[in-house]
């Protein structure tokens, strides 16, 4: 990507108007979604987090499952947002360091929020393992009338919530989770301070 | 009043707190900004998912654990709460000043009355006892339904400070 493709990108009409015409719809409503969307992803995020680290433990954690199309919401918003911001001021962000750190973070937190998807939430194994440890006659009575997750879910919350579920290498990915959000929020933040600026916050 | 704000806002910048926010410390308004950043999303997202539950996503939770996040939501309101007051004491002109900050003050304090409404009719404990499948009461909905609303006005409104009323 040469600077020559930046410079015509920021200088489209689009982009002249996102980043100049001085509308309330144009930067400032992108960078409110843009704001909006990094509490609902990170925000959500978190909460998981610290229900894997062992927070309101009681709430059964294969239920929470449903707010990974929450995140997911708060990740297209802002992975489209943040391209509307990212070629509104591209010479800039482009060659900025810090916006680099950004991006490595974001993916780095992406990457363990699949991976939580995967170890907690879809990984089978996970889950009868969990089930192995219980009296045999409460198990195969519950899977033949629900399916195995919801077996699992009951069975979870007939443990008062005191579950073996998460491996402790879920609780690993919680942690970098914590981290690198708040390192991707604060090289975002920083990017208005460090490095290359034209004064666009 | 307004001749009051004003005397307290220039006695204000006058201090060395002030000072210190206003440039004297390089990295205390970056700081503060990351910080409030941060809080924004730690309330956020957990007062967001107990108002998401009682509005029925992720239903299989039961109520009463869910709302163990709460803390950790006033926890995120307690660290903007504090860099909030220190961007104000920092340059409180350009706040006194801002329709924007107006507002956001404003839909805090509907935020605030929420909250209050759900602790003061009793709706906490209806709300505790709704198990896992089970739908909230229609008042717990419409509380939940505010509160997600003001929350993000909040934060539209903390973001056009810069747009509305050329505060930085």
């Amino acid at each position: 990507m040469t600077m020559e493709f930046l410079s015509w990108l920021e200088n489209t009409e689009f982009c002249t108007w996102i980043r100049g015409s001085g509308s309330i719809w144009a930067y400032p409503l992108i960078l409110t979604l843009h704001t909006t969307g990094m509490g609902i992803l990170v925000g959500f995020n978190w909460a998981l987090d610290l229900r894997v680290l062992g927070v309101a433990r009681q709430i059964p954690v294969l239920a929470m499952e449903k707010f990974f199309r929450v995140m997911w919401i708060g990740f297209w918003v802002n992975l489209i947002t943040g391209i509307v911001l990212l070629a509104a001021d591209a010479t800039t962000k482009m060659t900025s360091w810090v916006f680099g750190v950004k991006m490595l973070f974001i993916v780095l937190a992406m990457i363990v929020l699949i991976r939580m998807k995967k170890k907690v939430f879809t990984n089978p194994g996970v889950l009868r393992k969990s089930a192995g440890g219980l009296p045999v006659s409460a198990g195969p009575k519950m899977q033949t009338s629900r399916t195995s997750l919801q077996a699992v879910v009951v069975l979870e919350q007939s443990l008062d919530g005191e579950t073996q579920f998460e491996p402790a290498n879920a609780k690993v990915l919680a942690v970098l989770s914590l981290v690198f959000w708040a390192l991707a929020i604060t090289a975002g933040r920083l990017m208005a301070y460090l490095g290359p600026q034209t004064g666009i916050k | 009043m307004w001749n009051e704000l004003l005397i307290f806002s220039k006695w204000l910048e006058t201090t060395r707190l002030s000072h210190l926010m206003a440039g004297g410390w390089k990295w205390g308004w970056p700081t503060c900004e990351t910080l409030h950043f941060i809080g924004l999303s730690m309330l956020l997202g957990c007062i967001g998912v107990v108002d998401l539950r009682m509005l029925g996503v992720g239903k299989r939770m039961p109520c009463a654990p869910v709302h163990k996040l709460v803390p950790w939501a006033v926890a995120g309101f307690l660290i903007n709460a504090i860099t909030g007051v220190l961007f104000f004491i920092g340059a409180p002109h350009q706040y006194i000043k801002n329709v924007a900050f107006l507002f956001k003050m404003l839909f805090l304090v509907v935020a605030g009355l929420n909250i209050l409404l759900f602790y003061a009719t009793g709706m906490l404990k209806r709300v505790e006892a709704i198990g896992p499948g089970e739908d909230a009461p229609t008042g717990a909905k419409v509380i939940s339904a505010v509160s997600i609303f003001s929350w993000i006005m909040v934060l539209y409104w903390g973001r056009m400070l810069p747009f509305v009323g050329n505060a930085f």
